[in-house]
């Protein structure tokens, strides 16, 4: 036990600079690069020069690059992320929001991703080398290959415009969104702890294209990593003892090797985070989801930019802490993991 | 002539499988390489081909308006139809490649020099700065990826040149900790310790002995990494940061179509889609071919 706390204090310190790093990556990236807020905010090419400067002045831009990046770095461990030129609320506020929708999608999505990457992986793995190998991993290779808006119109196109069976986008029918006073803003949780059945069903109904579009993308990688995985524990020896012990072959599948598997299995889901925020962006577009990432899309076109740098800097906190507890929760597993 | 002392442990990198071993472990892994490899190949080369000769293969001009009427199915002269503004959906489809394949191409290429330079000089260094240079990789390296290339699209502006710096930029770290961990191992070993012993620069020794002995890694992360550029730049375009509006592009054609989506119109959004899936598949599948044969047992 006193070896994990020992880990969980160096993963921790470890991730205090690479947080730095990055929060001096996106400040570099949008002050350095050519093209600063006041420019974008007035736009045009005839801005008189003065009115550039005053707002420049007002926005703290013309001060020395180290003043500016000293009152950046005090702001975001204060948790002010400044004011959004486009809403006029504090930008923290806003995101957090928005949070809920995008979380909510993560979750339904990664509970799509998961089954059908695992199940995949040990199809794949049970059939090694035959036909069923093969299209299982195709599949993988085509789901990380596959862009997320297309696979999100084809989707549409099937399930409703074709068939009608589902709603082409946002969170929830525009009835309910007048009428449905929501409590933590995960719509699915509000609807439950309002006993609101029909919401319930209204707000799942709107989940399943969106979440079936990311957990599709996601489920590749867990694929490739269950049926990898899934191959190394079905050569080992215990598994031979099983097999040897007589046991059906559906329990030394799921029961013996599977168990044992999952390990690596866990590290992918948690490393896919980085990889769900960035299919997120792309699901919300295509379902029209209020979420962090079409907040961000609609900051980019109003050029917000505090909102901009907002977005980008509680996106990296959430990726970094979710690394964090990964590795952890990785160590905790397994007691062999040293650091 | 600089003479130092040559390490007495030197490693060794991990021998290469014996010829029965590796056809064992790839009948264990059940993949036979050069199926996956000629399907890519042909997949690729056909997308190539289509954009390169698109002005030949293209029966109409993809800017215009044809005369033919809007949204038009598929058929009636127009192979996929037309598109809200009446062009051939075809014709743009044909053209619509060059974006994507030249962005795809040159950002791959940009990263994997820049990250493999970093890489090189930083592993062979070691100390201080390779630290603080693996710690700001790593850091960039987790951020997700389409979200930091949306956000530098955004501050540089529309544009192809931005695009491909917008690519290029989130994809340095994978090559640098590729050509990072080869330098690392590489330096360790006997030729290494004999050509300083001739009196060679540390330049040479990085160039001319640690650097071509890891391209063999590099490739194969390279090709898979092309398929996710092409990803990317599609992303870029659909979300209206790619080139400007007339030029057709797969991209931002799909983005076009989807607003006719709930009318019906299947075609504007199916094709260009399509062709993006084909080309990532088939640059995947290459990346997986190569891959399988360079790392037997994955």
């Amino acid at each position: 036990m006193n070896g994990l706390r020992k880990y969980i204090i160096t993963r921790v310190a470890v991730t205090v600079p690479m947080l730095f790093v990055l929060l001096s990556v996106i400040f570099l990236v949008l002050r350095v690069m050519p093209g600063d807020a006041a420019e974008a905010m007035l736009g045009g090419r005839n801005v008189p020069p003065e009115a550039l400067a005053a707002l420049r002045s007002r926005l703290g831009l013309d001060r020395p690059l180290h003043v500016q990046f000293t009152a950046y770095l005090a702001g975001v461990v204060r948790g002010d992320l400044g004011l959004s030129s486009r809403t006029g609320n504090e930008v923290l506020i806003d995101i957090l929001t928005r949070m809920p929708a995008t979380l909510e999608l993560a979750v339904f999505s990664i509970a799509v991703a998961i089954p059908v990457g695992v199940l995949s992986g040990v199809f794949g793995a049970t059939r090694a080398g035959r036909a069923g190998d093969h299209v299982v991993r195709l599949f993988h290779v085509a789901s990380f290959a596959v862009f997320i808006p297309w696979i999100g119109m084809m989707l549409q196109m099937l399930f409703s415009v074709t068939l009608g069976w589902l709603p082409v986008g946002g969170r929830l029918s525009v009835i309910n969104l007048y009428t449905f006073t929501p409590v933590t803003g995960f719509y699915t949780l509000d609807a439950l702890l309002r006993r609101d059945f029909a919401v319930l069903g209204d707000a799942l109904r709107h989940l399943v294209l969106p979440a079936c579009t990311l957990g599709i993308v996601l489920s590749g990688l867990i694929g490739r990593v269950s049926r990898a995985s899934m191959l190394e524990v079905l050569g080992s020896d215990f598994v031979r003892t099983a097999r040897a012990k007589g046991l059906p072959e559906t329990r030394v599948v799921f029961a013996h090797a599977l168990r044992n598997a999952l390990l690596p299995t866990v590290t992918v889901i948690g490393l896919e985070f980085a990889l769900l925020m960035a299919g997120a962006i792309l699901t919300e577009t295509t379902f029209a989801w209020p979420g962090v990432a079409s907040y961000l899309l609609e900051s980019i076109r109003a050029r917000d930019f505090n909102a901009i740098q907002g977005t980008v800097i509680v996106v990296a906190v959430l990726v970094t802490s979710v690394n964090l507890v990964v590795d952890v929760l990785y160590a905790w597993i397994d007691p062999r993991v040293k650091y | 002539m600089r003479w130092r002392r040559a390490r007495a442990e030197t490693r060794r990198p991990e021998k290469q499988p014996s010829r029965t071993r590796r056809r064992n472990s790839r009948r264990f892994t059940g993949s036979r390489t050069s199926p996956l490899i000629w399907a890519g190949l042909v997949i690729v080369a056909a997308i190539i081909a289509l954009t390169v000769l698109a002005p030949w293969i293209a029966p109409y001009d993809p800017v215009a308006y044809q005369g033919g009427g809007r949204l038009q199915p598929p058929g009636n002269g127009h192979l996929m139809g037309t598109d809200q503004l009446g062009r051939d959906i075809f014709s743009r489809v044909a053209y619509g490649g060059r974006i994507p394949l030249v962005v795809a191409f040159a950002s791959v290429f940009t990263a994997m020099t820049l990250g493999a330079l970093f890489g090189w000089a930083s592993g062979y260094a070691g100390g201080y700065p390779d630290r603080l240079l693996s710690l700001a990789m790593d850091s960039l390296y987790s951020f997700p990826s389409l979200i930091l290339a949306i956000v530098i699209a955004a501050v540089l502006g529309p544009g192809l040149f931005n695009m491909v710096v917008a690519v290029a930029v989130v994809f340095v770290p994978t090559y640098y900790r590729v050509a990072r961990a080869q330098a690392l191992q590489l330096k360790e070993l006997e030729m290494v310790a004999a050509a300083r012993a001739l009196g060679a620069s540390n330049w040479r020794i990085l160039f001319r002995h640690i650097a071509p002995n890891t391209l063999g890694p590099l490739i194969p992360v390279a090709t898979y990494n092309v398929a996710d550029a092409v990803l990317t730049a599609a992303g870029l375009s659909f979300l209206g940061l790619g080139v400007q509006p007339p030029t057709p592009d797969w991209g931002f054609d799909l983005q076009n179509g989807q607003s006719f989506l709930p009318s019906g119109s299947w075609w504007p959004v199916t094709f260009p889609g399509l062709m993006i899936l084909l080309l990532t598949l088939g640059f995947a599948m290459l990346g997986e071919g190569v891959g399988d044969r360079m790392r037997p047992r994955r």
